[in-house]
C-alpha cells in the first residue's frame, strides 16, 4: 500500500542511564573499587553474599546522589528507602540488588540539550542509588563453564531515568553526553566509558506523526558509549518502523545491542519478563538526609556546564556552538579558562583547544590533565600568531612541538629560526620573480581568472621556505596585479 | 486477592517454585497446594482492618547509619571457604546469554 | 545440685573463693554431656578438645589475681545460627553442611572477648524456622524433662542443652518467640532484647526486620549478664543502636526487692478468653499474676486490638524476608551444590530441593507468592501496615502500664510429630511471642510453674523498647518469689 508506506512516524525514546561512583570503596561494604585487580582480590563476606553478614551504607553514595540530584533540578527526597530487587544470577551474590524502589532519593528534575541550536528540556523521571553486579567470564579453560568474579559486585551506581521526552538518535547521544559531562563537573563519576563508568538502556516507540498515544516499546540494553546510543537508536528505530509499514505489531520486549553487528536482538520477551519481587531492604533503616547536610552539599556544588557556557557567550564572546563544546568536558573548559588567563584571546584559545588539541588528544586516546605543557604555553603560541611572529602554517609545526615536548613555542621559534617573513621589501622582491616566472598565469589572471590568485601566493609561500607571512603576500600581490 | 477461597493449582506452585528456583516433587507440590490454600485463607482476616492512614513502613527510630568511604583489603579470600574455585574464579556451569 | 546444674554466677562467686575451679565446672558440663546428648541432641557441632584447656586457661588466670569475667572460661554454647570463625556452622540446614565461616558474628567477639569457652552449637530447626527443633537437617532435639515432647524452638537445642545441664548458658536468636518459647518449654531463661539491642552482624537471617540474637540462661542473673556482654551498637549492622547499654548485671547486685511495688503490669484483654489458650497454662498464668499482685503489682487490663491479627502478619512478612535471604544459598559460591552438571537453572534448583529441608522450602514458596507480581499490595504492604498499627497500640498500652504479662505459649511442649503435618497448627503456637517481634520490643520468659504433668511453663513479661533493666527486676522480683527456677530435670 503506498499509503502505508508514506506513513511519517514520531520517535519516542527515553533513557536509563547507569553511572558509576567515583567512591574509593564500594557501596555497602570496604572493599576497593579499583578496576582491574586479581578475581575476587575485591570481594568481601559482604559483596560476596555470604551468611549473616550486612551492609553498611557509603556515606559518600549519598552525598553524590545528592549532588546529581540538585544539579539536575531534581526534589530530593529527606527519608528514601532501598529495596530488594530479587533475583537469581551467578554475577548477583545475595539473589538480590539493593537497589530504590518506590522512594529513590531524587524524583521530577530537568536538564537542557541543544537540538538544532534550540534549547530542550528533557524530563529527569528519577536517580536512584544500586549496587552493581560482579562480571561472568565465558572464555575459560572450560568452555562448558562461566567464571564469576565479584570485585565490581557492590561498586555504586546511580541510575538516571529519563522521561520519554528525546525524539531522535541524535537527541539521545546529546543527552548521554549532558548526563556525562554533569557527573564528571560533579565528580561523582570519573565517567571512564572504556571501563563501563556509564552504560544505557533505551526504551523506544514510534507513533504515527502528529498522535499523542504511546506505541508499544522495546527496550534495548547494553549501550556503553556515545556512539552505540545513536547506532543502535537508529537500527531499532528503522527496524520498528519497518515492521509496522509490513503491518506486524511491535513486540513488547528486551533487546540487546550487538556492536559487532551493529543489531540489535531479542533477550526476552515480555511474558518472560521477570518478576523482580521489590520489597523494602529491611537491613537498611530509611536514608535520611539533614536538612544542613543539603545544604552544605548545595553550596559546593561546581559551576555546571550550562552556568559556565552561558558565561563564556557572554563574557568571552564565544558563539553558542563553541561554548556548548567546550564546557562539554569539565577538565577542557578549565583549561580553555586558564588559556584566556593567560592572555590569550578566547575565540583563538577556543578554535585550537577544540580544534588540533582536541584531535590530538583523541588521537592518543588521552586528556587534558596528562598535557606536557600547561595553559600558559598554547597562550604564548597564540600570541605569536597574533603578533604575526608566526603563520598558521608554523604555528602547526611549533603546537607539534610543545605537545610533543612541552617545549616554549617563544624558544622553539627562536631556536629553528622559524619567524614568519614580514619584511616587506623581501617578500616584493619574491613576488616579482614569481610573476616575472609566470607570465602566462599572469595574463591569465588579468583576463580575468580570479582563481589564479591563490596559485601565486602559493608560489611566494614556496619560494620563502613558508614563512612568508601570507597576509603581507597577499596585500603586496593585490597591489602588484592590479 | 482473588474472590471466595484461594485456590492453588499445580501450575501456580510450578511457577511460583520457579521464580524460587525449587525443583519441587509431585508430592511437595501437592502437600503445598492443599496447605497453602488452607494458610492463605487464614490470612484473609487481615482484609478487614482499616489501615488507610497507617504508613508501610517504620517511623520514628531510624537513624541515619553510614560508613565514611575508606577502602580497605577483603580480610577474607574465596579459598578460605570455596571448594568451587578455579583460577580465583568461582566456576559455574556455563550461562548462556 | 551438680555444678553443672548451677547458674553460671553462682559459680563464679565460687570459683573465685576458690571453692571449686573452672575446670571442675567444665568436667561436669562435659560428664553431663557424654551422659545425656545421646537422648537429648542438643548439639549439632560438639568439640569438647579444647574445653578443658580453655578453663584451666581461666584458672591460671584468677591465680594470677586477674579479674576475671563471669563467663570466662565457663563452658557456654552457641546456637549454630551464629557464625563461628574456623567452626562449622550450618543454620540447622544441609545446605551449609561443611559451611565453615572465615568471620565470627559479632556476638561471638564480644564474648570471646570476655573468654568464651565454646563447648558446642546446638540444635535448631532449619534457618530458625520452627517451633520445635522438629526442622533440623541433623535430627530433633528432645525436651529433657520428658524426652517424647519437643524443647520448643527453634533455639531448642540451646534451651536443652542449659536445661539438661549440657552448657552453662547461651545465645539463641528469636524472629518470633525462637528464645523465649523454648525457654517456656524446659524452664529456663530467654531473654528476647530490643530489636538493634544486639548486633546481627554474623547471625544467619531468617528474617532481617524481626531477628534477634539473646541468652538462654539459667536463672536472671545469669541472663543479665550475658545481655551486657553482647548488647551494643556495631558498625557493621546498620539497625543496631547506639544507645548506651545499661549496667545490667549491676542492676540486680542491689537486688531486686520492691521492683514491682506500685507498678502496673497490663493483662492483654484479648488474650484472656482465648479459645486455644490450654486451660492448664491459663490456671498457672493466673497464679502468677497472683504472684504478681503479691508483689506489689497492680494489674491492669489494657487492649491490643491487632494481635488478633499478628499471626498472619508474622508468617506474611517473615516469609518474605526469608525467600529473599535465603536466595544466596544458590550453590556458586559456598555450601551445597549437588548438581555439577553443565546447566545452570538445573544446578539452582536441585542445590536448592536438595538442601532444604520441608519448613523451609514451604516458607520460601509462601514469601515468594506474596511479593509476586499482583499480590504484594495484598499481603506485603497490608502486613506492613498492621504492624505498624500494632506497633502503636503497644506503645499506647506502655502509656498506661510498666510490663505486660503473659503466657509464653498458650500450650506447653508438644508431642514430637504431633503438629509436623499441619503448618498452620504450628504456626499458632507462636501467637504470644511473636507480637514483641513485630512491635520490636524486648521480651523475657521465665520458669513460670509446671502442668500437673510435670511439664514446664513460662512466663513471658513485655516492656517498652529498650526497656531491658524492667525486664530484667521484674523477672528478678518473680524469681525470687518463686521456686520455678530451682527444678531440673531428671533424665536417664
Amino acid at each position: 500500500m503506498s499509503g502505508q508506506s508514506q506513513m511519517e512516524f514520531e520517535t519516542v525514546i527515553g533513557l536509563e542511564i547507569h553511572t558509576q561512583l567515583a567512591t574509593q570503596s564500594k557501596m555497602f561494604c570496604r572493599c576497593s573499587t579499583e578496576f582491574a585487580a586479581p578475581p575476587n582480590a575485591n570481594a568481601c563476606p559482604v559483596c560476596m553474599g555470604l551468611p549473616g553478614v550486612l551492609p553498611v551504607l557509603n556515606h559518600r553514595v549519598v552525598e553524590f546522589a545528592v549532588r546529581l540530584g540538585l544539579a539536575t533540578h531534581c526534589k530530593i527526597r529527606l527519608d528514601s528507602q532501598f529495596a530488594r530487587k530479587n533475583y537469581f544470577y551467578p554475577d548477583l551474590p545475595k539473589a538480590y540488588q539493593i537497589s530504590q524502589f518506590d522512594r529513590p532519593i531524587c524524583e521530577n528534575g530537568w536538564v537542557e540539550i541543544q537540538v538544532d541550536g534550540n534549547p530542550k528540556r528533557i524530563g529527569i523521571t528519577r536517580i536512584h542509588m544500586e549496587e552493581d553486579a560482579g562480571k561472568l567470564v565465558h572464555e575459560g579453560a572450560d568452555r562448558r563453564a562461566t567464571y564469576v568474579d565479584l570485585n565490581r559486585a557492590g561498586v555504586p551506581l546511580l541510575e538516571i531515568v529519563s522521561e520519554p521526552d528525546l525524539s531522535s538518535p541524535d537527541e539521545a547521544k546529546t543527552y548521554m553526553e549532558k548526563i556525562h559531562s554533569l557527573v564528571t563537573y560533579l565528580e561523582v563519576s570519573n565517567g571512564d566509558m572504556e571501563k563501563g563508568n556509564m552504560r544505557a538502556d533505551a526504551n523506544i516507540s514510534l507513533r504515527p506523526a502528529g498522535t499523542r498515544e504511546l506505541g508499544t516499546r522495546t527496550e534495548t540494553k547494553n549501550i556503553n558509549s556515545f556512539r552505540f546510543v545513536r547506532e543502535a537508536l537508529a537500527y531499532e528505530i528503522e527496524r520498528q518502523r519497518e515492521e509496522l509499514l509490513a503491518g506486524r505489531p511491535i513486540v513488547q520486549e528486551t533487546r540487546l545491542w550487538n556492536p559487532a553487528s551493529k543489531s540489535t536482538f531479542v533477550m526476552r520477551s515480555k511474558e518472560e519478563a521477570h518478576d523482580y519481587r521489590y520489597f523494602p531492604e529491611p537491613d537498611l533503616p530509611l536514608v535520611t538526609i539533614e536538612a544542613s547536610w543539603l545544604k552544605e552539599i548545595e553550596a559546593t556544588l561546581p559551576e555546571l556546564p550550562d552556568a559556565k557556557a552561558q558565561r563564556f557567550r557572554e563574557q568571552l564572546g564565544l558563539s553558542a556552538h563553541d561554548a556548548d563544546l567546550l564546557v562539554a568536558d569539565r577538565r577542557t573548559a578549565e583549561f580553555f579558562e586558564a588559556v584566556v588567563q593567560e592572555g590569550a584571546d578566547p575565540k583563538r584559545a577556543a578554535n585550537w583547544v577544540m580544534g588540533d588539541l582536541a584531535a590530538k588528544l583523541n588521537e592518543d586516546k588521552t586528556t587534558v590533565t596528562d598535557l606536557k605543557f600547561a595553559a600558559g604555553g598554547l597562550a604564548e603560541l597564540i600570541a605569536l600568531i597574533g603578533e604575526g611572529t608566526i603563520s598558521g602554517r608554523m604555528a602547526k609545526t611549533v603546537f607539534d612541538a610543545l605537545y610533543e615536548t612541552g617545549q616554549s613555542p617563544r624558544n622553539f621559534v627562536r631556536e629553528k629560526g622559524l619567524s614568519q617573513e614580514s619584511d616587506t621589501g623581501a617578500l616584493e622582491e619574491m613576488i616579482d620573480q614569481v610573476l616575472s616566472d609566470n607570465p602566462h598565469q599572469v595574463a591569465q589572471y588579468r583576463g580575468g581568472k580570479q582563481k589564479v590568485f591563490g596559485f601565486f601566493v602559493g608560489q611566494v609561500m614556496k619560494a620563502s621556505g613558508g614563512r612568508a607571512n601570507p597576509a603581507i603576500v597577499n596585500g603586496l600581490l593585490k597591489k602588484k596585479l592590479a | 486477592m482473588n474472590d471466595g477461597k484461594p485456590v492453588f493449582s499445580l501450575e501456580e506452585i510450578e511457577k511460583i517454585a520457579d521464580l524460587a528456583k525449587l525443583e519441587l516433587t509431585q508430592a511437595e507440590k501437592e502437600v503445598f497446594s492443599g496447605q497453602f490454600a488452607e494458610i492463605l485463607d487464614y490470612f484473609r482476616t487481615i482484609e478487614s482492618v482499616a489501615t488507610d492512614d497507617i504508613p508501610a513502613y517504620a517511623t520514628g527510630d531510624s537513624s541515619p547509619h553510614f560508613r565514611q568511604d575508606v577502602a580497605e583489603n577483603s580480610p577474607v579470600s574465596p579459598e578460605s571457604f570455596s571448594e568451587f574455585l578455579e583460577n580465583g574464579h568461582f566456576k559455574v556451569p556455563r550461562v548462556i546469554e | 545440685m551438680e555444678l553443672c546444674d548451677t547458674p553460671l554466677h553462682l559459680l563464679h562467686e565460687r570459683r573465685v573463693k576458690r571453692e571449686i575451679s573452672t575446670e571442675e565446672i567444665a568436667r561436669s558440663v562435659l560428664e553431663r554431656i557424654e551422659s545425656v546428648e545421646a537422648t537429648v541432641n542438643a548439639f549439632i557441632t560438639y568439640d569438647p578438645g579444647p574445653v578443658l584447656d580453655r578453663a584451666r586457661q581461666a584458672d591460671g588466670q584468677l591465680a594470677k589475681g586477674e579479674n576475671l569475667s563471669p563467663i570466662a572460661g565457663m563452658p557456654i554454647a552457641l546456637k549454630d545460627i551464629f557464625c563461628t570463625k574456623g567452626v562449622e556452622t550450618t543454620c540447622g540446614s544441609r545446605i551449609l553442611k561443611g559451611f565453615v565461616p572465615p568471620y565470627d558474628a559479632a556476638v561471638v567477639e564480644k564474648l570471646a572477648a570476655q573468654g568464651l569457652n565454646l563447648v558446642g552449637k546446638t540444635n535448631m530447626d532449619e534457618f530458625a524456622m520452627g517451633s520445635s527443633t522438629e526442622n533440623s537437617a541433623f535430627g530433633p532435639t528432645r525436651n529433657p524433662w520428658n524426652p517424647q515432647c519437643v524443647p520448643g524452638g527453634s533455639s531448642g537445642g540451646m534451651a536443652a542443652a542449659v536445661a539438661a545441664g549440657e552448657a552453662l548458658a547461651g545465645i539463641g536468636s528469636d524472629t518470633g518467640g525462637s528464645i523465649r518459647q523454648p525457654a517456656a518449654f524446659t524452664s529456663v531463661v530467654g531473654l528476647k532484647p530490643t530489636y538493634g539491642r544486639v548486633s546481627r552482624y554474623g547471625m544467619i537471617a531468617f528474617a532481617s526486620s524481626l531477628d534477634q540474637g539473646g541468652p538462654l540462661a539459667r536463672d536472671v542473673t545469669d541472663a543479665a549478664i550475658l545481655l551486657e556482654i553482647i548488647s551494643g551498637a556495631d558498625a557493621r549492622d546498620a539497625t543496631s543502636s547506639s544507645r548506651p547499654v545499661p549496667e545490667y548485671a549491676r542492676l540486680l547486685k542491689t537486688g531486686a526487692e520492691g521492683a514491682l511495688k506500685q507498678r502496673k503490669v497490663g493483662l492483654i484483654r484479648e488474650i484472656a478468653g482465648r479459645s486455644d489458650l490450654h486451660p492448664e497454662v491459663a490456671a498457672q498464668f493466673a497464679e502468677n499474676l497472683q504472684t504478681l499482685a503479691s508483689l506489689g503489682a497492680e494489674i491492669v487490663e489494657v487492649s491490643l486490638p491487632g494481635l488478633e491479627h499478628a499471626i498472619a502478619v508474622y508468617y506474611i512478612l517473615a516469609p518474605c524476608e526469608a525467600s529473599s535471604n535465603l536466595g544466596r544459598y544458590d550453590g556458586v559460591r559456598y555450601g551445597l551444590r549437588t548438581d555439577h552438571s553443565e546447566n545452570l537453572e538445573r544446578m539452582y534448583k536441585n542445590t536448592r530441593q536438595e538442601g532444604f529441608g520441608a519448613e523451609v522450602k514451604r516458607r520460601i514458596m509462601l514469601g515468594t507468592f506474596a511479593l509476586s507480581a499482583g499480590y504484594y499490595d495484598a499481603y506485603y504492604n497490608k502486613a506492613m501496615k498492621i504492624r505498624e498499627l500494632l506497633r502503636r497500640e503497644f506503645a499506647a498500652a506502655f502509656d498506661q502500664v510498666h510490663l505486660i504479662a503473659l503466657p509464653t505459649s498458650p500450650i506447653p511442649a508438644f508431642r514430637l510429630g504431633e503438629k509436623l503435618d499441619n503448618p498452620l497448627q504450628m504456626y499458632l503456637v507462636d501467637a504470644f511471642t511473636l507480637p514483641a517481634n513485630l512491635a520490636g520490643i524486648p521480651g523475657i520468659s521465665i520458669p513460670g510453674g509446671f502442668t500437673p504433668g510435670g511439664l514446664p511453663l513460662g512466663l513471658q513479661l513485655l516492656a517498652p523498647h529498650f526497656e531491658e533493666q524492667r525486664l530484667i527486676l521484674a523477672a528478678k522480683a518473680f524469681e525470687d518469689a518463686t521456686p520455678y527456677h530451682l527444678e531440673r530435670p531428671q533424665l536417664g
